[in-house]
């Protein structure tokens, strides 16, 4: 029986619309000059030159995917040893793994990055360096989908019968889990890095309680470039937003793949 | 000394005591089936013999050898597992090579053999493939390649059909049982499903609760179940409380209870007289119903429940209500302890 | 056999060796360093006086008596409440919309959720500027008809702040209650029909109730996203409208001599407004949630 399909239409499109506007918006303006009246006054392509050959603009990027390489590494390693075993040995350590690794999906930006402040700055610990800080503290950010993505690889496959087959042919421990266990997770650690990459990216929070303009990062340079003119801004904003989303473009990609 | 021997084996997990004192010789070459309900030890058993499990108490033999503190790898044995247990991100080939490949065979031989097998399981064609492309029978197929082609000493296989379709699981039930015959291997066989265990075995070990309830051929087991529970699970008997019997008819047993199979009691709608060496009933028709070959009854014989098979007959269907005279030669009536 | 599972991980339990149980170690040593003792720090911090380092209850009495704290406290919960609710109460609209269409369409507008989640903080900020700042595109486009919008709305205010914390609230709101709606059965839907309910007669009185277990996850994420956001608050009101989130950051950087004392007790309390949150919502799915599959 069809039912009147006008409300979820009308609701869809508003939001449609209200959800693109400041997307469309930033992308427009990026083109035009001297907007102070109902139409610009002209429009160029300056301001996209102007941050294409912004000194400062690549190395901020590359900073951005640097910095987010020891947090996926440490995170992943430190997940898979301990996620590992409970899956095989003790089924029943699990949900407390669980339940650390997802704290921090409540705990984000403010509220990790402030204790972590507090406790360390100053201190003659190594933790004392803001470059460690970071990294630690991003480690811990990223720990909700490193963990679900190594957990469903985890779960997917039948690990302890496969262990079982793997040792009646022959296999040592290590040998079956580098073969057989590691290959399988894959996908898992791929797209969990890749979720990793947009936090890193999306964030503003931490890197700016932590590093200050020690260590610039897009965001930072977008923030520090407040007093520069807006299309420039915009500019950035729309090379951000696209780089996001092709990342998560890929992460949907390859969360298909697996599935199918 | 029997090429396998279970000496004494008991296994218990924290309370549980699952396996109670399990004696069992196995020949070489013989093709062994540990026969049960769910949770009567004979996985468990399996899997002591494999290494996968330790056993609590007692000694197991292969060859001659006590193998009871050996590792898996140390026993030389293969092993197929209910549940696909192929490797998912190896190809067929990756997977059958996977044993030979740790035991550092020259490359060329593993190829030569990795096709040797899969032509004996029949699956050539499929050597590059991924399990996910795989029919649930070819994986079983191909985890069986993969236990052969290491020349094991003897082959587990751990209810490897049971979740297979019926249609399919017959011929891999054929298949199997042919590979050993051809390879001359020792296998141990476990499910769950009689009908399955006739087919395949040269001998049959009917496990209850833990200990071995009765062994033997499957024309044996069939025909001469000594125990109620032997008589339950291979199914169709006739299981009647003597004391109950003896009050519609005369029979001179010693037990409580005894079995009768279906196909030993024959029907007629008049008393046939004749022969001291049967046994006869009176009673009433209260079901009938056809199975293609053969008409199962239900007799109510003074209060005694009775079902008979008999070969069909265009002309000789009788109906419900009918008053019928069954006769069951004496030799068919099973004493059950 | 499920038996023979349990005897196996029976089994496995039994061999609790501690040589084995190292591999646990490193994510404990990781969560402890940088979860569990800072945040015991804090909480360590915000009972001691400033100079002395005595135990005192006196930075919580400040919290609740400081007009400077209080305001932030009541902007932060009134802001992050409302902007929620409006948030939760929009996306259950958007959520349904999106269960009502077809296969292609779901997966477009999915696509579009997916995408705009990302827009957030900074980014987001300066599109906003773009549309509604004092020289923003909407604004401008109101002042040729003769519209001052800066008599109703202003971006650097309150309102500003609630329509961009809305904004952000839409995709994951969205996106995290489409899933709850397939729990609704379309059998349910029809018995009602015949039973003569209207749509809206159904959808309080069962789809809702049904669903609350979502709503009230949705609404605890929605709250600690709007209590705990920074970069939006900072770029659009910076001082001028006190908040949390930035008061507590610059108690602890900035050009002033940091109070550790009092930015701990700020930071503790915004951090048990939250947990308050959550387990309201836990406690509220335990007490309110009939029927169904159970937890």
């Amino acid at each position: 029986m069809k039912r009147k399909k006008t409300f979820p239409y009308v609701v869809l499109t508003l939001t449609s619309i209200f959800l693109l506007i400041p997307f469309i918006a930033t992308l427009v303006y990026s083109f035009t000059v001297g907007w102070t009246k109902l139409l610009p006054a002209g429009w160029t392509l300056k301001y996209w030159g102007q941050a294409f050959t912004e000194p400062n603009l690549w190395p901020a990027i590359l900073r951005g995917v640097l910095i987010s390489i020891p947090p996926i590494l440490i995170c992943n390693v430190v997940v898979i040893l301990a996620l590992y075993t409970s899956v095989v040995y003790y089924p029943k350590l699990e949900k407390y793994i669980q339940a650390i690794c997802m704290v921090p999906n409540s705990l984000k930006g403010v509220i990790i990055a402030i204790p972590v402040l507090a406790l360390y700055a100053g201190t003659p610990t190594i933790f004392s360096n803001r470059m460690v800080m970071l990294v630690c503290i991003y480690s811990i950010s990223i720990l909700p989908f490193v963990y679900q993505g190594i957990r469903n690889n985890l779960h997917g496959i039948n690990v302890t019968q496969l262990l079982e087959a793997a040792e009646i042919l022959g296999a040592g421990k290590l040998y079956a889990f580098v073969r057989i266990v590691l290959p399988s997770m894959l996908s898992g650690i791929l797209v969990s890095s890749l979720l990793a990459l947009s936090t890193v990216f999306g964030d503003f929070a931490i890197i700016k309680i932590i590093a200050g303009n020690k260590f610039e990062t897009v965001q930072m340079l977008l923030y520090n470039s407040r007093v520069i003119v807006l299309q420039y801004q915009c500019v950035i904003v729309i090379i951000m937003f696209t780089a996001t989303l092709v990342i998560s473009q890929a992460v949907f990609k390859f969360q298909n793949k697996k599935r199918g | 000394m029997s090429y396998i021997e279970f000496k004494n084996i008991h296994k218990r997990f924290g309370d549980a005591h699952v396996l109670k004192g399990i004696n069992l010789n196995i020949e070489q070459g013989e093709f062994v089936t540990l026969l049960g309900p769910s949770g009567c030890g004979k996985s468990t058993l399996l899997r002591c013999f494999s290494g996968l499990e330790t056993v609590s108490e007692g000694e197991i033999y292969l060859d001659g050898v006590n193998i009871t503190n050996f590792t898996p790898k140390q026993r030389k044995i293969g092993m197929v597992f209910q549940q696909y247990s192929l490797f998912p991100n190896m190809t067929v080939r990756q997977n059958v090579a996977f044993g030979l490949q740790i035991q550092k065979k020259e490359k060329s031989l593993i190829e030569e053999k990795v096709k040797e097998v899969l032509d004996i399981v029949g699956l050539s064609e499929k050597i590059d493939q991924y399990p996910r492309q795989l029919s649930g029978g070819q994986q079983q197929r191909v985890a069986l390649a993969r236990a052969i082609v290491m020349e094991p000493k003897v082959l587990l296989l751990d209810e490897p059909l049971s979740a297979i379709d019926a249609l399919l699981r017959r011929n891999l039930q054929i298949e199997i049982r042919r590979i050993q015959q051809k390879l001359k291997i020792t296998a141990i066989f476990v499910t769950h499903d009689q009908e399955e265990a006739m087919v395949m075995s040269d001998t049959i070990h009917l496990f209850n609760v833990g200990q071995i309830e009765q062994s033997g051929s499957p024309e044996e087991i069939y025909a001469y179940p000594k125990t109620k529970f032997a008589a339950n699970f291979i199914g169709h008997y006739n299981i009647l409380d003597t004391a109950a019997m003896k009050k519609v008819v005369t029979v001179d047993t010693g037990s409580e209870f005894v079995a009768i199979r279906p196909e030993a009691i024959r029907i007629s709608p008049d008393d046939g007289g004749s022969g001291g060496q049967d046994v006869r009933m009176k009673g009433k028709i209260t079901g009938a119903m056809s199975r293609g070959t053969t008409v199962a009854y239900t007799v109510n014989c003074g209060g005694l429940e009775v079902n008979a098979d008999v070969l069909f007959s265009p002309n000789g269907r009788m109906g419900i209500g009918e008053e019928v005279y069954l006769q069951i030669p004496k030799k068919d009536i099973l004493e059950l302890r | 056999m499920p038996g023979l599972a349990a005897i196996g991980r029976h089994r496995m339990k039994t061999k609790y060796k501690i040589k084995n149980l190292w591999t646990m170690v490193p994510l404990l040593i990781l969560a402890a360093l940088f979860i569990f003792l800072p945040i015991l720090s804090m909480i360590k911090q915000s009972f001691m006086m400033p100079e002395t380092g005595t135990f005192t209850l006196n930075n919580y009495k400040t919290i609740f008596t400081d007009s400077v704290y209080r305001v932030a406290t009541e902007n932060s919960l009134y802001l992050s409440f409302l902007s929620t609710i409006i948030g939760l109460i929009l996306s259950f609209l958007i959520a349904y919309s999106i269960n009502e269409l077809g296969q292609k369409g779901q997966g477009r507008i999915l696509s579009l959720l997916n995408m705009v989640s990302n827009f957030a903080g900074l980014p987001l900020y300066f599109s906003f500027v773009v549309i509604l700042g004092n020289t923003g595109i909407f604004v401008l486009a109101l002042k040729a008809i003769g519209i001052e919008l800066a008599t109703v709305f202003k971006l650097y205010s309150m309102q500003g702040l609630m329509l961009m914390f809305v904004y952000f609230q839409l995709p994951l709101g969205s996106l995290m209650l489409v899933p709850a709606f397939q729990a609704i059965q379309p059998a349910w839907k029809e018995a009602a029909e015949l039973m003569e309910a209207s749509t809206f007669k159904f959808w309080t009185k069962i789809g809702i109730p049904v669903m609350l277990p979502s709503l009230l996850d949705t609404f605890a994420l929605l709250f600690a996203n709007a209590i705990t956001a920074y970069a939006t608050v900072l770029l659009l009101v910076t001082t001028s409208i006190p908040l949390l989130p930035v008061k507590i950051t610059t108690m602890f950087t900035g050009e002033m001599t940091p109070q550790r004392e009092m930015g701990s007790t700020l930071a503790i309390w915004m951090i048990v407004i939250m947990l308050a949150v959550i387990c309201g919502c836990n406690l509220l799915k335990k007490l309110l949630y009939k029927g169904g599959s159970g937890s």
